[in-house]
């Protein structure tokens, strides 16, 4: 049993690294340095040159939806630098375990709202601009200049994605569960996704797994993100990774 | 789609109907010793494999001299420099042609680097090297960039023999080998030779000789090219390279024997140097002695005359060696719209003097704030010549001087779709414009103030599709034709992403706002090494470091056309 959990989690601390790696700067422009109103999409003709994203936003956004469509969620707790990032964070959580129930699924909806405002401000007001853009410069100058040179609206932004990643180490995953709009658009594919950790119907509530979730979910839950941290915990072997229950157990305890 | 023409036409008719050879230097024996040629590296990649050739796109200057070798591949922007200052010097007759590393049908930056020389020199002479491979294909595109010289590499009629000398071929992504291959590559040669002279290009014929392998097949390459309509055929001796480095060259007196077969088909060229894809001037000769006269002010002649007066930098050359730089660091702002032309010039400085540049390209309005109030750094080249006059009235900025200037443009899709002659046509009902009035002030403010002027402000406000704020998104729109025209820098039909694929229309001068034309480069009071603040100054208004601000399409300081401008616009360190 120990034995498993340390092997899954080897591997997403390493595909989390590898994709961080590979992400991170990115991940990092579209924070700090993106002039728009919507960061990570829309890239080619970005005048800021340093960014990655100029090159790697189309193929970036097509791992993303393809991940989707078989794996639900996964993106998010395999290779998001910021869930690796809140991953991290959480570790630490203060308020671990304690925003759950209604509370909990109230404000996980909070992630449509924010993915609805993102697409009308990029399609319907055509993602405007909202900071002046620092083409190329050093890494910590060129932040500086960036907010220096900000509007109101994209302080705000900064501000809120910032203090929502930070607060992570209140409420564990606190951007990702309840306002990532990334995230949002991940959960409805998620509800469809074929491959993902389920409950079979041997489960007996124990809520073993929430314990153990880094977002405090359970298996095809909302915000499950297929990290497969629950199936290592489950006393009755309820948790299990494929298309559909296996018969065997729902035959046997129907 | 092409049609197989070819055996309705007979091989007499074809004969009869070939025109007289051109006045080119690789077609025509007296042209070869006057007409300048310029080769531009822009094509690195290959579709074919050639058992004779060992491609390299780092071939020192003086190292071998061959096709399929140059010092370094250029993009289309610095081809286009390059081309500038070769018809400068060897004057509007001479030949632009791409002859690789690679094949140049294989590269798109081929057909951006014609579109964009095109562009600028509308009767300048293109010419292109292939093996034919991708001709069927690009013929068309070719034709409208205004084409009218072709070589293309026939080494042979029979599959067998062109299977050993091309083992594999790739077409689309996808590698062929063999003889089925090799007809593959015939029957395209076939068809693509047939369309160019279908489309009035006068078409060379190259075939490498290479003994014991298609010496008895070269005959035949002449006869079936002279019936597709090809005007002249050069036969090149091998020279021993890539698999076939160990190989002998083939004798003279074979090579003459072989001249005197194929001389009863068509003409034979006998001057070929056999140059490299990067060759420059006439074969032999190093400088240009045939100048030609170029009256009038061209904006791109490099002034070459060093300690013109407004140059101070270089008037008071620094003493201090470049070595003497060595891992020191500079820090460097300036106008993010220099960027393009900073970037590879801090690269190639770093690389001269050893020391890190560190640089930041912003919009300068923005940038300047920031030194007006508490940033620093030791080198600045700001947009808005007040800036630097402010910058300098506060003792933040020690010396400035003048750096280049921008203009201001029309830009439509390729091939002008809504015919957009001049600057009224931006009005006309129909035609449909895209504006960007909330851009920074250099890209959004100047180019409504040019419509202003010209009085189709709201005749163009009525035609936006898209009234945004980012001209580096406007241009996308000029691409792809969602808009018909719009006024932006040159500078931004120079983008990686755009280059080649828009066209320019100029603007009367009377209409352009004089503010966002001027650059100046300065040095900071905060420059820790004055020295070296000086000699990078000096490096950016050297004429390697100019020619970047040309190629990046400003037009430099340090040209004819620059000096008019300091001298109208008053840009001057008082």
């Amino acid at each position: 049993m120990f034995k498993k959990i340390a092997s899954v989690n080897w591997v997403r601390r390493l595909c989390q690294i590898a994709s961080t790696a590979l992400l991170g700067e990115f991940a990092f422009y579209g924070i700090f340095r993106c002039p728009f109103a919507v960061p990570y999409v829309g890239c080619t003709h970005c005048p800021v040159v340093q960014c990655p994203g100029r090159k790697w936003w189309i193929p970036v956004w097509i791992g993303i939806l393809a991940s989707a469509l078989v794996f639900g969620r996964a993106f998010c707790g395999w290779a998001c630098p910021a869930g690796f990032l809140a991953d991290l964070l959480g570790k630490a959580a203060l308020l671990k375990g304690r925003l759950k129930g209604m509370a909990d699924k109230a404000l996980s909806a909070g992630k449509y709202p924010v993915l609805a405002a993102s697409l009308i401000v990029f399609f319907a007001l055509n993602n405007p601009r909202w900071a002046v853009p620092i083409r190329t410069g050093d890494f910590f100058g060129s932040v500086k200049l960036t907010f220096e040179h900000a509007d109101a609206w994209w302080l705000w932004r900064a501000a809120v994605v910032l203090a929502a990643i930070g607060l992570g180490v209140v409420v564990s995953h606190l951007w990702c569960r309840y306002l990532c709009p990334t995230g949002g658009l991940l959960e409805i594919f998620n509800r469809f996704a074929p491959l993902k950790y389920r409950m079979t119907a041997s489960c007996d509530n124990c809520d073993k797994c929430r314990e153990a979730c880094p977002v405090e979910s359970r298996p095809a839950e909302t915000n499950c993100n297929n990290c497969g941290a629950c199936a290592a915990v489950c006393p009755v072997d309820a948790v299990q990774f494929g298309t559909r229950p296996k018969a065997r157990h729902e035959s046997r305890d129907a | 789609m092409l049609t197989k023409t070819r055996k309705t036409a007979t091989p007499q008719h074809r004969t009869n109907d070939r025109q007289a050879l051109p006045f080119h230097p690789c077609m025509h024996a007296e042209a070869h010793e006057t007409v300048g040629r310029l080769h531009l590296p822009v094509a690195p990649k290959c579709n074919i494999q050639c058992i004779y050739c060992r491609r390299d796109s780092a071939a020192p200057p003086d190292g071998e001299d061959c096709p399929g070798v140059a010092e370094r591949i250029v993009s289309p922007c610095e081809a286009l420099a390059k081309t500038d200052r070769f018809l400068d010097e060897w004057g509007a007759d001479a030949v632009v042609g791409i002859a690789g590393p690679g094949d140049p049908l294989a590269n798109p930056e081929t057909f951006d680097t014609l579109a964009l020389v095109r562009n600028e020199h509308p009767s300048v002479r293109l010419c292109l090297c292939t093996n034919g491979l991708a001709l069927p294909h690009s013929i068309d595109a070719l034709a409208d960039l205004g084409l009218r010289h072709l070589s293309v590499t026939v080494n042979g009629v029979s599959p067998s023999v062109v299977a050993r000398i091309h083992p594999w071929i790739n077409e689309g992504g996808r590698i062929q080998r063999g003889e089925s291959a090799a007809r593959r590559l015939i029957e395209n040669q076939s068809c693509g030779i047939e369309a160019a002279v279908a489309r009035g290009m006068h078409v060379k014929i190259n075939s490498v000789v290479v003994p014991g392998v298609n010496a008895d097949d070269l005959e035949a390459v002449a006869e079936k090219t002279a019936a597709l309509g090809a005007s002249i055929i050069n036969l090149m001796p091998l020279i021993p390279r890539g698999h076939l480095a160990k190989a002998d060259r083939p004798s003279p007196c074979i090579v003459g024997q072989l001249k005197a077969r194929c001389s009863q088909h068509l003409p034979i060229f006998q001057r070929c140097k056999q140059c490299r894809a990067d060759a420059e001037g006439v074969p032999g000769k190093t400088v240009c002695t045939a100048r030609k006269d170029n009256t009038g002010i061209n904006r791109r002649r490099f002034l070459k005359a060093s300690g013109l007066a407004l140059v101070g930098a270089l008037s008071n050359p620094s003493v201090a060696l470049a070595a003497d730089f060595k891992g020191q660091k500079l820090q460097v702002w300036s106008c993010g719209g220099l960027a393009e032309a900073f970037m590879p010039l801090n690269r190639q400085y770093e690389e001269k003097t050893g020391c890190t540049v560190s640089y930041t390209g912003a919009f300068a309005a923005a940038l300047g704030k920031s030194l007006l109030g508490s940033a620093q750094t030791e080198v600045f080249a700001p947009r808005v010549l007040g800036l630097a006059q402010k910058l300098k009235a506060q003792g933040k900025m020690l010396r400035f001087w003048p750096l280049c200037f921008t203009k201001y443009v029309i830009a439509t899709p390729r091939g002008n779709p809504a015919g957009i002659t001049g600057i009224d046509d931006l009005a006309k009902p129909g035609v449909r414009t895209v504006l960007s009035p909330k851009a920074s002030p250099p890209g959004g403010k100047a180019a409504m103030a040019v419509l202003k002027k010209a009085g189709v402000l709201d005749g163009a406000q009525k035609n936006a599709v898209r009234k945004g704020d980012c001209v580096q998104r406007d241009i996308v729109d000029i691409v792809s034709g969602a808009a018909d025209a719009a006024i932006v820098e040159l500078r931004i039909t120079r983008l990686p992403k755009v280059v080649g694929k828009v066209e320019v229309i100029d603007i009367p001068e009377k209409f352009i706002p004089a503010k966002p034309v001027p650059f100046v480069i300065g040095i900071m009071k905060w420059a820790s090494n004055e020295q070296l603040a000086r000699n990078y100054v000096d490096f950016v208004l050297s004429e390697t470091g100019q020619a970047l601000f040309d190629a990046a399409g400003f037009i430099p300081a340090r040209s004819e056309e620059g000096q008019r401008l300091v001298e109208k616009y008053g840009v001057k360190d008082v």
